[in-house]
């Protein structure tokens, strides 16, 4: 009689993009031999991730140094392969994804994103005059100094997220939702953990590293907007394939506060409609606040064998995947495939028992 | 002082443009009245996607060129109005980028009008690559232009302007063919003639000659940017979520016929840049006959004369494929030779 495997208890902290695709990536290589939780404070329609736009765009927040950088470069360029996949299998529309020309406004002549140039599918420049051409009724705000015009991609979280938790239930995950972890300690009846907990792994993970950066959207009805706008996040308009536009917003860093600021309102939706004056008429759907969980450095992702148990006996391996700031969406798919990697790393290593 | 008894007839888009620009400015000193064959739904304004995209179809000579321009220019104001407005949503119309595959064998129809188009970004073909790199593109194409265009959705705007004419005090006389100038004389004082093909019997045009297209309205809301390659695959998306899928140039093609082996040709031309499309709700097949006119369209008076009696014609009719990106122009070209006959 030949023995049976037991199957790999794995805990999935946090159910936003980064904790989904990891769960998901798993699930879809050793759904077989797992046993997989995503253990959640929030559903998914109380995570950062439903408050973002969904927008892929390379950009640099983290102050990282070139080795970060690089490997940014690869998450980014994962993402992208994967959308581009999607596209060409025709499941783009299905799970929320759509590709739209997004033009973006810089005020600085020496703006960072630069090192991403190379993985930017396509993008030209233009000129404060030529930019006017194109939108001859808005008013472009004088800091601005040049404009690209981009091929982005905006996924949007009301569709792509239901999607992945069914995808996860159908290969047998499970949801335990309301549960926050305070220490990794709670969960040492796991066999592994994998930590996607955003904010929360300031304190879970002790990382002094992390900075809350909050972001405040009004999510509308208006299904004519096509093509993407994005000036230095104090206004954007970001159109989804759904019909909803997302119009924003800040980047407030060090602020952790929940509440919609009314006023901060008034001002990034009165600079959206000097851009696209018949935002005018578009119904509110809703404004959402959220924390972006930016990791100066760079992103986290990588295996911690974590000391827990009462004898300090036990080292609990913990694959970190959070601090992904204002890039959940662009990175996605390239953190989950290292999740996979460190994953199948350990599991070489994993005793039967 | 009576009104003057003015007949518009021709309910497409140039028929409809001409009567509101009319009204607009003389609706005290006029009783208008829009006579055509076929209702808004049926004209062949109504088959096409709505595209404002400058393009030398009527050749390259200089007078016409500059003419158009004029024209071109009209209608990207008022469509940048109605954007400004914020009426645009409203009445169909927006602004997208839209990529034309160039092959280089054929004449340059774009150049000349560089600077009256929004936008005109030549790209490599490994950009082209770029843009869509799930597909083989045709070898042929040697490059591409990035245009940024406008899209007025005919089944929106067409009822918005006809609104607008009823509540300007205009009249629509539906259902009824026009077959001879002479037939209106005594009734009317002035024929606004916007018949299309029709002017080929009508006003004796011979230079007219019918060019064919079909396309599929499609449900894609997803679609944000739209592309042509000849005029056998193109994609444009509407702001109302709708895209037209098309097409065909059939040069002397005279009817309306639906052609299914035509329509799966496209379609799947149309599917290599958009594999989703294929998951795409069809909502109707359409064709339609381009009034394409040798020489460019004609928007002139003409003064009739039947015995004893003159009838003044304003022509506005041979646009072709052209008909909503000059129609604005040549309707204001319309309301300059009116202007002049009224007073």
């Amino acid at each position: 009689m030949s023995q049976t495997r037991k199957k790999v208890k794995v805990a999935v902290i946090g159910a936003g993009i980064s904790g989904l695709s990891s769960a998901y990536r798993i699930l879809t290589k050793y759904s077989d031999i797992v046993d997989l939780c995503v253990i959640t404070e929030f559903d998914l329609d109380d995570t950062t991730s439903i408050v973002a736009a969904g927008l892929w765009r390379p950009d640099e927040h983290f102050s990282a140094d070139e080795d970060a950088i690089q490997q940014m470069k690869q998450w980014f360029l994962a993402t992208r392969i994967y959308y581009e996949s999607l596209v060409e299998k025709g499941l783009d529309a299905q799970r929320g994804l759509s590709t739209n020309f997004l033009l973006k406004l810089e005020v600085d002549r020496n703006r960072s994103n630069d090192c991403f140039q190379d993985i930017v599918p396509f993008e030209i420049l233009l000129s404060v005059e030529e930019t006017q051409r194109l939108y001859p009724h808005a008013k472009i705000p004088s800091k601005v100094e040049f404009a690209s015009l981009t091929h982005a991609f905006i996924c949007r979280p009301r569709i792509y997220l239901p999607w992945m938790k069914e995808e996860i239930v159908k290969m047998g995950g499970t949801f335990q939702v309301g549960t926050r972890v305070h220490a990794f300690e709670e969960l040492k009846d796991f066999d592994v953990v994998v930590n996607c907990s955003a904010m929360s792994a300031k304190t879970l993970a002790s990382d002094d590293k992390m900075v809350p950066i909050r972001g405040q959207v009004t999510l509308v009805e208006a299904p004519w907007i096509s093509t993407g706008m994005h000036c230095d996040f104090s206004s954007y308009i970001l159109p989804g394939m759904d019909g909803t536009v997302t119009l924003g917003g800040c980047y407030q860093k060090g602020n952790d506060s929940y509440e919609v600021d009314y006023e901060l309102k008034e001002t990034y939706l009165s600079k959206c409609y000097e851009f696209a004056p018949s935002l005018r008429s578009a119904r509110l759907i809703k404004d959402m606040v959220g924390l972006r969980p930016l990791r100066v450095g760079g992103p986290r992702v990588e295996l911690e064998m974590v000391v827990v148990g009462l004898k300090s006996d036990r080292k609990l391996p913990v694959i970190h995947n959070y601090g992904h700031g204002p890039e959940g969406w662009g990175l996605h798919w390239g953190t989950s495939g290292t999740v996979l990697e460190l994953f199948a790393q350990w599991m070489q290593e994993f005793p039967i028992k | 002082m009576s009104k003057k008894k003015v007949a518009v007839i021709g309910s497409g888009v140039s028929g409809l443009s001409s009567a509101l620009q009319i009204l607009q400015k003389y609706k005290e000193e006029v009783d208008l009245t829009i006579i055509a064959e076929d209702d808004l739904e049926d004209t062949t304004s109504m088959v096409a996607a709505g595209l404002w995209r400058p393009n030398a179809v009527f050749g390259a000579d200089e007078p016409l060129i500059d003419l158009m321009k004029r024209w071109y220019s009209d209608t990207r104001r008022h469509y940048e109005e109605l954007i400004g407005n914020g009426q645009d949503s409203k009445c169909g119309v927006s602004s997208i980028f839209l990529v034309k595959l160039i092959d280089s064998s054929e004449p340059n129809q774009h150049d000349c009008f560089r600077d009256i188009t929004p936008l005109m970004f030549h790209m490599t073909r490994l950009q082209l690559e770029q843009l869509y790199p799930h597909m083989e593109i045709d070898a042929n194409f040697d490059y591409g232009i990035l245009f940024q265009v406008f899209l007025c959705r005919p089944r929106l705007y067409l009822p918005w302007i006809r609104e607008k004419i009823q509540e300007l005090g205009g009249n629509f006389k539906i259902g009824t063919k026009i077959d001879s100038f002479e037939s209106l004389v005594g009734t009317y004082d002035l024929v606004v003639n916007c018949t299309a093909m029709g002017a080929k019997v009508l006003a004796g045009d011979q230079n007219m000659i019918p060019i064919k297209g079909q396309v599929t309205l499609v449900e894609a809301p997803w679609i944000t940017a739209g592309l042509s390659a000849y005029y056998d695959c193109y994609i444009f998306p509407g702001c109302d979520g709708t895209v037209t899928l098309g097409g065909s140039y059939e040069t002397g093609r005279n009817d309306r016929e639906l052609d299914e082996q035509l329509k799966q040709t496209y379609l799947e031309k149309c599917y290599q840049f958009y594999p989703s499309l294929r998951q795409a709700k069809v909502i109707k097949d359409m064709a339609g006959v381009r009034p394409y006119r040798i020489g460019g369209p004609r928007v002139e008076l003409e003064q009739l004369n039947f015995g004893s009696h003159e009838l003044p014609v304003i022509h506005n009719y041979g646009h072709g494929p052209e008909g909503w990106g000059l129609h604005w122009g040549t309707s204001s070209s319309v309301l300059e030779l009116f202007s002049q006959w009224i007073n």
